[in-house]
């Protein structure tokens, strides 16, 4: 039995993980081989697009402006930005804000609308937006000076649509804040590397930059179960639209600080990814979507359910080695037990011998994310934090995510 | 339209298959490399105890001038241990830890009986206890419980000798054990001077098997 439920899908699972790995690997020293885009940033500035930046809000009044400010500061050929605040019916002094970033800046037009959620606010921005190309950013982020400078010339292919940024956490505190900060750095670097593959599915609300046509082709942003973001990339990659990644594109954003608040919003993604991978089964496992369709998507669900699997596993042998000790502590009293560092001890079985393989592998592509942040081989900052916390935190969120997918629960945005 | 690359999937299915064919061939070399460890220490013993036998029958009159003692409890330790560790790994289902289990069971048999004769022969006290346990699901709850306590005592008393018995190995000089001491099947049991107690008994009981083994160790301390 414990050959059936464990040891099967065990060795399947870390066959999986291992694949994946590998697959990543392979594709990471592809992408280092690939020459840098190159391209004279000026010349293209001098005949730089126009862009409107969409920022929807709700109840934003602490960042708000901080983020207008940012937008503000964008190296940018004056007059080529225009930036839509969208009040999505705040409750606090946001639409006050709004106005008067409005009333200050030419280039700051203020709208407000009833409560209906991200994607109707982003949808009312798409209506006013007039640019070739058109933005969004989220309310508690902040780009840096030169990220537009870095997304733009990606556009001077024609078939790309849309453009996705480089996100870090802003100014982390706190334990959980550092966990997310090395998470991102990883993050940052597997978008790169779904981008390499022509298999991004998700344009993240912070800064993603699309082609109007984008819009006028496929239509505006759909609720997508929470997650527009998601959607609207799924969406374009099945209108076979080319998305992206411009990592040098810098975006600060502020992370949940709290444990519940960062629980919602990973229950809230997961949930949003499971059910869009649902409404766009049609492109899984077809090769026509290419990689995205025949490895990430399925790998990306796949990895869910092994990553709560081998999860499961760790706690059950945890909870075992736990229930000797107390009994023995029971039995005999507590005692040091006899450390055995002779090599006959070492668990040395095929299990043993591949995790120890995928975690190597895991750890060079961890050192790598940094070396591709800042051309430092090294662990990401935070990353102790990371290794020691995340593996504790993801399966949770991963656990819940799941149990409300099944069950149709809704998820919350905040 | 994106293209895909097989060529990519099946260079990675290629390495994928690679890693874990490594991991299998290490995985055996290490196994291997144990099965010889245990091999060389139950080899130890043997000798050890072959010198012990040719020892006393050399000297079968004055048997108890002999210089080199029986097997050290340190070395049947260290290979009931080894084996306890590849029977956890390879399962007890497997055929050479069932072999090893039946080498080292026969070991401990010779042990003990040598102890005992030397005892017989040149008296002093012998503390040994013959423990039979079960390793079958569900057929010894508190096997468990009792090995930790042995265990303990081991460690607590370096002169007490315990021969841990796999009831159910399929061995004749088990099966002659068994009939010698009368033992029924309700383990876990000890056997002290020939005679059976059954169920688990924690510390104090089975010092209390032991009459006068707390004052050995107290003098073997303070001698030291």
């Amino acid at each position: 039995m414990a050959m059936i439920f464990r040891d099967i899908p065990l060795f399947l699972f870390l066959f999986f993980s291992l694949y994946v790995q590998v697959f990543l690997l392979i594709t990471f020293f592809e992408m280092r081989r690939e020459k840098k885009r190159g391209g004279n940033i000026m010349s293209l500035l001098m005949d730089a697009p126009k862009v409107d930046i969409i920022v929807p809000c709700w109840n934003e009044e602490a960042t708000l402006e901080r983020t207008v400010d940012s937008l503000l500061n964008l190296e940018y050929p004056e007059g080529k930005l225009r930036i839509i605040v969208v009040n999505d019916g705040s409750t606090d002094r946001t639409g006050v804000i709004a106005d008067n970033l409005a009333a200050r800046f030419g280039s700051v037009t203020a709208l407000h609308k009833e409560n209906g959620g991200k994607y109707t606010a982003l949808n009312l921005g798409l209506e006013y937006a007039t640019a070739q190309l058109v933005g969004c950013l989220d309310a508690d982020s902040f780009v840096s000076p030169g990220a537009l400078k870095e997304i733009i010339p990606h556009f001077g292919n024609p078939k790309v649509m849309a453009v996705t940024p480089y996100i870090t956490v802003h100014e982390p505190r706190g334990t959980l804040q550092r966990v997310q900060s090395a998470e991102y750095v990883m993050s940052g670097f597997f978008l790169a590397l779904l981008a390499a593959l022509n298999a991004l599915f998700v344009t993240p609300g912070p800064f993603s930059i699309y082609r109007k046509a984008v819009f006028e082709r496929i239509g505006g942003f759909r609720s997508g179960h929470h997650t527009e973001d998601l959607e609207m990339a799924f969406r374009m990659q099945a209108n076979r639209m080319k998305i992206e990644n411009a990592s040098g594109a810098r975006v600060a954003t502020i992370a949940p600080s709290s444990f519940s608040s960062l629980m919602r919003q990973r229950v809230r993604w997961h949930y949003g990814f499971l059910n869009n991978a649902l409404d766009y089964r049609r492109l899984i496992a077809r090769p026509g979507f290419g990689h995205l369709g025949f490895f990430i998507l399925p790998g990306g669900v796949i990895s869910i359910f092994a990553a709560l699997f081998l999860a499961a596993v760790s706690v059950f042998d945890g909870l075992s080695r736990l229930r000797n000790f107390v009994v023995e502590t029971l039995t005999v009293g507590f005692r040091f037990g006899q450390l055995h560092f002779e090599w006959f001890f070492f668990n040395t079985s095929v299990f043993s011998l591949v995790t120890f393989f995928v975690l190597a592998v895991f750890l060079f592509l961890f050192l790598s994310s940094r070396w591709f942040a800042d051309g430092k081989f090294r662990l990401p900052k935070n990353g102790v934090w990371y290794l020691l916390l995340y593996g504790f935190l993801a399966p949770v969120w991963y656990a819940r995510a799941v149990y409300a997918a099944l069950t149709a629960r809704t998820v919350f945005w905040r | 339209m994106p293209e895909i690359r097989w060529g990519k999937y099946i260079l990675v299915f290629l390495i994928t298959v690679s890693v874990f064919g490594t991991a299998f061939i290490a995985s055996n070399f290490f196994y291997e490399r144990r099965l010889k460890e245990v091999d060389e220490i139950e080899r130890r013993i043997s000798l050890n105890l072959l010198s012990s036998e040719v020892q006393y029958a050399l000297l079968s009159e004055t048997p108890c001038l002999a210089t080199s003692s029986p097997v050290l409890g340190e070395e049947i330790n260290a290979l009931a241990s080894r084996v306890e560790f590849l029977e956890t790994e390879r399962g007890s289902g497997d055929s050479e830890v069932q072999f090893l289990k039946s080498r080292y069971s026969l070991l401990q048999i010779k042990d003990l009986l040598l102890v005992k004769d030397i005892v017989k022969r040149c008296g002093g006290p012998a503390y040994t206890v013959v423990y039979f346990y079960s390793n079958t699901p569900g057929a010894c709850d508190a096997c468990e419980r009792q090995g930790y306590v042995l265990t303990a005592l081991r460690r607590a008393y370096p002169e007490l000798k315990v021969y841990a018995f796999d009831y159910d190995l399929n061995l004749g000089s088990i099966d002659a054990l068994k009939r010698i001491y009368g033992l029924r099947r309700d383990l876990p049991a000890l056997v002290v001077e020939r005679i059976p107690y059954y169920g688990f008994h924690d510390i104090e009981a089975v010092e209390r098997l032991l009459p006068g083994i707390s004052t050995t160790t107290q003098r073997a301390r303070s001698k030291e």
